[in-house]
Order: C-alpha cells, then sequence, then structure tokens
C-alpha cells in the first residue's frame, strides 16, 4: 500500500541517494529500495521521473549526422573515405527475376499462339470486342444496387460462356488458358518476391 | 552492436591507426553528434563541430596516454569545442558554480520533494522532451553524458573541467527545473 509519507524523510534520503545507482545495487540494498519504493509515493514518484528522464535522453534517440559526413571528414583528414560495398545480388535473385519474366512472356505468347489456334485471328478480335463490352457490363453492374449485383455478375459469367460457345471458342481450353496464364503469372509473383527478399 | 573495447581499440591503433580511427568514429560519431546538436541545435552547425571533434581526436590520438577513459577524453574535446562555438556566437556557456569549496556539495543532504509527478501519458513525455530543448546548453550537455553516456560524475568533471560539486549541482538543478516544469504544467493542466 502506497503512503504519502513524510515521516520517513531519513529513508527517502539514502534511497533517493541509491536511485542513480539503482543498476548497481546490492541483493540486500535492492531489497530496501523496492520496499520503500512500494510504500512510499514520493520516492516511487522521483524514480518514475528519473525513468521517464532516461527514455527522453536514451540512446534510442540518437541523431545521425548526413550521410555526406564521413566522406566529408575523411577528405578533411587526408583518408581515403570508405564506401559502403553495394552487396552484390545473388545469383538465385537474378535467376529467379529472368525465370519470372521468361515465364510471364511465354504465358502470354502460348495463349495467344492457342487461342489463334483455335478460333483463328477473326474469332480472337470477336472475343476482345466481346472484351470491350464486358468492361461496360461491369461497369452498369457497379453503378446498380449493391442488393441485385451478385445475381447480376452470376448473369453475366452464364453470358460470358455463352459468348464464348457462340464465337466457337472451346470452352475447356479457354478455362485452362486462363488458369495456365493464372499459374505463370503466379509464379513470376512468387519469384520476383523471393528474389526481392534473398 | 558490440561493445567498444578501449584497450583494444588503441592496440589496433598502434597497428593500423586509419582502421582504428574509423572503428572509434563508427562508435562515437551519433554520440557527438547528438551532443553537439544539444549545444547548437541547427543541424549543419552541429555536423561541422562533430567534424571539428574528429578531426581534434585524430590528431591527439597519439599522444593519448590513457590517463582518462578514451570516453572521457572525447568528451573533454567535445566540450571545448561546443563551448567555444557557444562563445563565438555571442552567448555564454551557463554554468551553476558554488562559490564556496564546490567538494562541499558532496555533504549537501539531497533535498526531498514530496510533491508527486506522474507521467501518464505519452504527451507528458514529449512536453519533458520539449522541456529539455529548452534548458541551458550545459545543463543538457551534462544530462546527456550522465545519461546517454552514463559517465560518473567524476568522467563528467574530467571532460568538463567543472569541479565535481558544480557536475552534481547542475545535474540536480537541471533535473528540479524540469521536474518544476512539469509540475506547473501538470497544476495548470488540472
Amino acid at each position: 500500500m502506497i503512503n504519502d509519507t513524510k515521516n520517513n524523510s531519513g529513508d527517502c534520503e539514502v534511497i533517493r541517494s541509491m536511485i542513480e545507482r539503482s543498476d548497481t545495487l546490492s541483493e540486500s540494498e535492492r531489497h530496501a529500495f523496492d520496499l520503500h519504493i512500494n510504500s512510499c509515493r514520493a520516492c516511487a514518484a522521483e524514480v518514475e521521473f528519473e525513468n521517464t528522464l532516461r527514455e527522453v535522453i536514451a540512446p534510442q534517440k540518437l541523431a545521425s549526422p548526413s550521410r555526406g559526413f564521413e566522406a566529408s571528414l575523411m577528405a578533411e583528414l587526408g583518408m581515403k573515405p570508405v564506401f559502403e560495398p553495394v552487396p552484390a545480388a545473388k545469383p538465385f535473385a537474378i535467376w529467379g527475376r529472368a525465370a519470372g519474366i521468361i515465364l510471364g512472356i511465354a504465358a502470354i505468347f502460348y495463349l495467344y499462339w492457342d487461342t489463334v489456334q483455335s478460333i483463328g485471328l477473326k474469332g480472337l478480335r470477336t472475343v476482345m470486342l466481346g472484351s470491350a463490352d464486358v468492361v461496360m457490363k461491369i461497369d452498369s453492374i457497379l453503378s446498380g444496387s449493391s442488393s441485385g449485383v451478385i445475381a447480376k455478375l452470376d448473369g453475366y459469367v452464364f453470358t460470358c460462356i455463352g459468348e464464348a460457345a457462340r464465337v466457337g471458342v472451346n470452352q475447356s481450353l479457354l478455362i485452362m488458358n486462363l488458369m495456365f496464364l493464372s499459374m505463370a503469372a503466379l509464379s513470376g509473383i512468387i519469384a520476383v518476391t523471393v528474389s526481392n527478399r534473398s | 552492436m558490440g561493445v567498444f573495447d578501449e584497450k583494444q581499440f588503441l592496440n589496433d591503433y598502434r597497428s593500423n591507426p586509419q582502421a582504428a580511427f574509423r572503428q572509434l568514429m563508427n562508435e562515437y560519431r551519433d554520440k557527438i553528434f547528438t551532443f553537439c546538436l544539444r549545444a547548437i541545435p541547427r543541424r549543419q552547425d552541429a555536423e561541422d563541430l562533430t567534424q571539428e571533434v574528429f578531426i581534434r581526436t585524430w590528431k591527439g590520438l597519439e599522444n593519448f596516454r590513457g590517463d582518462s577513459s578514451l570516453t572521457t577524453w572525447i568528451y573533454r574535446i567535445a566540450w571545448n569545442v561546443c563551448a567555444s562555438a557557444i562563445d563565438k556566437s555571442g552567448r555564454s556557456l551557463k554554468m551553476f558554480s558554488l562559490e564556496s569549496n564546490d567538494d562541499d556539495e558532496d555533504t549537501k543532504p539531497y533535498e526531498i520533494e514530496t510533491e508527486d509527478i506522474k507521467f501518464k501519458n505519452m504527451e507528458d513525455k514529449q512536453f519533458l522532451e520539449v522541456l529539455f530543448e529548452r534548458i541551458p546548453e550545459s545543463h543538457k550537455m551534462i544530462l546527456t553524458m550522465y545519461y546517454l553516456q552514463e559517465m560518473t560524475y567524476d568522467e563528467i568533471s574530467t571532460a568538463t573541467g567543472m569541479p565535481m560539486g558544480s557536475v552534481k549541482a547542475t545535474l540536480f538543478r537541471a533535473k528540479a527545473s524540469l521536474k518544476n516544469a512539469v509540475l506547473a504544467e501538470q497544476s495548470t493542466v488540472e
């Protein structure tokens, strides 16, 4: 229990002289210190103030001079500046990025080539034009009331499949291509992320 | 970050002065810059002072005999450089000096404050930070040596050339003025 004691000022003097060297107290001193701090509000406040002041002037608050400081000082002293070596990129990072890019490009070409093979250039153009229509439809869905959005999206998926069937796109092939493209994109993203971390 | 070993540094200095000096600069650069920043709050000026401290350190290392610790010696240089800069700026380094024998301060009983200071929240700490910036430069510099570098009264006395009693009195006065300002602020808020 904390008291508002003023009758133990003798103890307070001893205890407060301990505050500044509280890190180096012996076991018995520490015991007496803790006991007193737990029962004397004034000394507890003193400890709190001391701790807060330490936090304010803590090493974490160190400021650093500007980046050019060291080079400028070294030049002044006629010494060669030491530049922080830029860490060399690890081989994995380079290969990871290259693999990601190659995989992405290959996927796009494959999709293009396969789509042209299955539906011809004319069919592809129709699907692409259909895509513009898709964007407009999404716009209209999003501008509509939120209650009907899911129903409209459901209906839209069926419309898309119907549209693909109408222009002669092999639906399973289209879905496979999309999956392949997604996987390629995902591999690319993973490769770039991993290479950035390594 | 490993602990800086002064003995090891002096050995390294004998075998490869430049490499050892770089090591010393890495250890003290931010501390000395912060110290200078507390004497002269403008960053560019503080940087110039820090540079001056290291130039003097480099020039003096050859004659460093290890009578005091390396830290105390570097801070003595820093103190002199900053005091001189403050003088040049037309201000004076406000000191708390005792007119009587300074060592009498050792026997002076510690004054008991019975008032409470409660740091209830972050704002109080931030307020203390603001107050800290406003106290006289000499107080800030001594508090920095004491709390940041954890130098003893004796070491601060050597670094500043002040008698130990004055160091204690300055620390006491600086803390008391900060404490009173916090109390005053808290009483206006309540």
